[in-house]
């Protein structure tokens, strides 16, 4: 098989496409280079290496749309591409107007990539890995096992083209590393773990990862569970960047004309604190999911979703746009609809140690358990695992394990107390996305445990 | 797929380099996925995936590599670069070519997707969208439709050649019911290995109805109360406490480095006497089966326990070099962009004495979980959750009101020593199991039982 060249493929793509009946005909071309190693006791339990490419194809014909992916770049492909959609548009009855871009419009040009996670050797790469575990088991005797060390990173290109005459490309990368460690003191095991993300492995401490994985896990020993009862609630800023990812579909626009979101007939209404503002940001210069323009083409743009607690905008791509009468707000993220990266920052913050002086009772979250079932982006209501700190009078006073906590989300936003200043940028990984979140203060929430 | 002396070429190439094992996959996948929101398709979508994963072992470590790259060229370059980073100093290992795997096809599809028009498939979905909008409060109703034929050849040094075409297909259903500010979702999602025929085996409308019920229910429900109290799970999907509970950390993955709570424990009681278990990769035409693993070995069924004694693990080729323990057909992958690890295929609880009535007329008071969502474990430490459904609250031996927004969290060593009654109502339910290989789709199951204590995510009263 030989390859086309990706202009020349689309052409034919598009041509053909003209022939059986498409109005207007769209390509995506998306490739990927990916490494990832795993460590456990000195050796490398898994090397992987690979990369692949992808061509997604969309064509319109009065306002619906058909659509196809394949792994090939051939002619016999391009004509299963424009078959195939066409077989699929011929099924679909909803009125929704579908559209295509046009590449109008500010597209922020910002330094993307930058290359040097490729340019590291691989025995610097195992090292890294390496690194992780040998510190981990170092920090303290009663780390008994590193079981997951893992260092990873990812290149990924897209272009887009389509018979409007767009035409746009970008290339990101960034890389992460990971370790969970097991202390035991000889009863039962517990664990901790640390992930960062990075743009350059310059920025990657590795050592400082093991030793915060390590240090969680100890802490951890000895924890029980705790009366069930409300109590204050403190939320980790990386378990804030988890709850926000998986609920961040209630901004979607689609799935607020669908009924399928809490925040329905709420534009302009408090839905959160004052205290409260969350952004889209497409451009934190640190994230590896920042981006010039979103699946559709559509420029990204920085904007508040919440100000001031009051819900500023829903997010959308170009059909729920085009439903709502407004203009895309460049959040078409594969085929749903979601933030690019999350920010939240608070009107006041606070120190995380002054959030911690402010409560009487309650309980520090650290991590929490079941977000992809506990969670219910529909109605806002979560009962989730979760472990942490008990807290009184601002003391931490002993470790937490086998609670639950439960509450609504929009509740939860509007319980909100204090904001931290301890922003850190986490993985958001139900969003796809990386959040740059402080730790908050919320009033109360449910805790079910003894 | 891909021309048989280049698949005997490209583990030559790896071994040359010093593995000691090497492995080609090759896959060629056809998927089609219509939704339906409100009664009207708005989405169609088809998607081949196409590509090859090189596999390269020497001793206990193993490098991986993929590309959809398929020309000889890069599959050279591919192979040559697993074998390169392998960097052993072995002797190389003695290959002889490789022999075609014969075996009897034990799922046989009737009707392949490939052959279904997408009109026919909207057609079962309008009745699924019928039965679900069939009571009074639903506001949406989403139908996903969902089918793939995936050709796979697995190759490797040992000589093994084996091809296998897997089919599935599965009918996603969810309904939301919106009261006074509440939204409820109601979910029901049978699949099989199986081709367009699966839908002449259930009434569609009837599944439908399933989904529309339980949101019905649920959105004028109370919340489930919070703490720690005794818990009868249901049959079905209810089996997902187990695959959650003990099911992964009884995967090599986890076991083969200690990692797992249950690691070193073969022989030993883990589980009340009332419990016995098994992974059967073999149930005709089932969700989670397959002819061969995607490492080319048969599937089997394997007993993991048995009255309460642990009797086995889940291996894979990789891991099983590290415990000294055969295959157990178990090396399963979401694609060739993965390298397969010891996964579950389908698993359930054997059907044990009591009609589930008995088990409800014998509770003083619980929750009874009638139908279960997702879960997840933690299986170093045993940790694990999972989001119920459908609820209800049983008083005195009978069951008093629907109940809503429970989560069960507990550890599974613990969990597995709890269960104090087992039914005789076996029955398996889909799902979407997620791990190191991707997600992949596996079976859970067992007969209602009863968890003498777990701790209930509801809310105070």
């Amino acid at each position: 098989m030989k390859f086309m060249a990706l202009k020349d493929f689309a052409d034919f793509v598009f041509s053909l496409g003209k022939k059986r009946g498409f109005e207007e005909c769209q390509i995506h071309f998306a490739r990927e280079h990916e490494f990832e190693i795993h460590v456990s006791k000195g050796k490398v339990e898994t090397f992987k290496d690979a990369d692949y490419f992808s061509v997604s194809f969309k064509g319109l014909r009065e306002g619906k749309c058909g659509r196809a992916r394949v792994e090939a770049l051939d002619k016999e492909v391009a004509k299963l591409l424009v078959e195939e959609a066409l077989s699929n548009l011929q099924v679909i009855d909803s009125s929704d107007m579908e559209l295509l871009h046009d590449g109008s419009g500010d597209y922020v040009d910002v330094d993307y990539y930058k290359g040097n996670y490729e340019r590291l050797g691989s025995s610097q790469k195992v090292e890294m890995a390496k690194e992780l575990e040998r510190t981990a088991l170092a920090t303290d005797k009663r780390i008994v096992m590193a079981p997951r060390n893992v260092f990873g990173h990812v290149t990924s290109e897209e272009v887009i083209m389509n018979t409007l005459g767009l035409e746009k490309a970008f290339t990101n990368d960034g890389g992460y590393a990971y370790t969970m460690v097991l202390a035991s003191d000889g009863k039962t095991p517990k664990s901790g773990f640390k992930l960062k993300v990075s743009k350059t492995p310059e920025e990657l401490d590795v050592q400082d990862i093991a030793r915060k994985a390590a240090r969680e896990a100890l802490a951890l020993l000895g924890a029980t569970s705790v009366e069930s009862g409300r109590y204050n609630v403190i939320i980790r800023r990386d378990v804030v960047a988890e709850m926000l990812g998986r609920f961040s579909s209630i901004f979607s626009a689609e799935d607020v004309q669908k009924k399928m979101s809490p925040i329905k007939d709420k534009l302009g209404q408090m839905i959160a604190a004052p205290v409260l503002n969350l952004f889209d940001d497409p451009f934190i210069p640190e994230s590896f999911t920042s981006r010039p323009f979103d699946s559709e083409g559509v420029p990204t743009s920085r904007k508040a979703v919440i100000e001031k607690g009051k819900l500023a905008t829903y997010l959308y791509d170009l059909k729920s746009a085009h439903k709502d009468g407004v203009k895309s707000t460049g959040n078409a993220v594969g085929s749903t609809i979601a933030p690019i990266n999350i920010s939240l920052k608070g009107e006041e913050e606070l120190p995380f140690q002054e959030l911690l002086k402010r409560v009487k009772k309650g309980i520090l979250v650290i991590g929490v358990d079941g977000l992809h079932s506990g969670a219910d982006p529909i109605s806002g209501n979560f009962s989730l695992g979760a472990r942490g700190y008990l807290v009184k009078d601002g003391e931490i006073v002993q470790p937490v394990e086998q609670i639950t906590i439960s509450g609504n989300f929009v509740d939860m936003l509007t319980a909100v107390k204090a904001v931290g200043s301890d922003h850190e940028l986490n993985l958001s990984m139900y969003a796809r996305a990386l959040a740059l979140v402080p730790s908050v203060l919320v009033e109360s929430l449910d805790i079910a445990g003894k | 797929m891909l021309d048989r002396k280049l698949i005997e070429e490209l583990i030559s190439v790896v071994l040359e380099e010093g593995a000691d094992f090497a492995e080609i996959f090759v896959e060629n996948k056809i998927s089609n996925t219509i939704i339906m929101t409100d009664g009207k398709v708005d989405k169609s979508s088809t998607g081949q995936e196409r590509g090859v994963g090189i596999r390269g072992f020497f001793k206990d470590e193993q490098v991986y590599a993929y590309t959809n790259d398929l020309s000889r060229e890069k599959l050279l370059k591919v192979a040559k670069r697993v074998g390169t980073a392998i960097k052993s100093f072995g002797e190389g290992t003695r290959f002889s070519g490789i022999k075609k795997l014969d075996f009897t096809d034990k799922h046989v599809v009737i009707v392949s997707p490939l052959d279904v028009s997408k009109s026919e498939k909207v057609a079962v979905m309008r009745l699924a969208h019928e039965g679900a909008s069939s009571y009074p409060d639903i506001v949406q109703v989403m139908i996903r439709f969902w089918d793939y034929v995936q050709d796979v050849v697995v190759a490797n040094s040992e000589g093994v050649y084996a091809e296998d075409r897997r089919t599935r297909t599965r009918l996603m259903i969810s309904a939301v019911a919106s009261k006074d500010g509440v939204n409820e979702t109601g979910f029901y999602g049978p699949g099989a290995a199986m081709g367009f025929e699966f839908f002449n085996t259930f009434d569609v409308r009837e599944a439908g109805r399933k989904a529309g019920r339980m949101a019905q229910r649920m959105v004028t429900a109370d919340f489930a109360p919070a703490g720690s109290m005794p818990v009868i799970i249901s049959n079905a999907f209810g089996g997902v406490i187990f695959h959650e509970a003990c099911g992964h950390a009884l995967e090599a993955t986890s076991v083969a480095k200690g990692a797992s709570v249950f690691a070193n424990k073969l022989g030993e009681k883990i589980a009340a006497d009332c419990v016995s278990a098994v992974d059967d990769a073999t149930i005709p035409n089932a969700w989670g089966s397959a002819n061969i693993d995607d490492e080319g070995v048969s599937t089997q069924r394997t007993v993991l326990i048995e009255n309460g004694i642990l009797k086995g693990y889940l291996v894979d080729k990789f891991h099983s070099r590290q415990m000294n323990m055969p295959s157990t057909g178990s090396g399963r992958r979401q694609s060739y962009k993965f390298a397969p690890t010891s996964r579950m295929s389908n698993t359930f609880i054997l059907p044990g004495d009591h009609h589930p009535e008995e088990i409800i007329a014998a509770t003083d008071y619980g929750l009874y979980a009638k139908t279960m969502g997702g879960g997840s474990v933690n299986p170093s430490t045993g940790e694990f959750n999972f989001a119920v459904l459908e609820g209800y609250l049983v008083e005195k031996g009978r069951i008093v009101k629907p109940v809503r927004g429970a989560t069960l969290i507990g550890k599974g060593w613990e969990v597995l020593q709890k269960i104090d009654m087992v039914g005789n109502d076996l029955a398996r339910g889909q799902g979407m199991c997620g791990s190191f290989s991707g997600s992949i789709p596996a079976d859970v199951g067992q007969p209602t039982i009863r968890v003498s204590e777990m701790i209930v995510g509801g809310r105070n009263r």
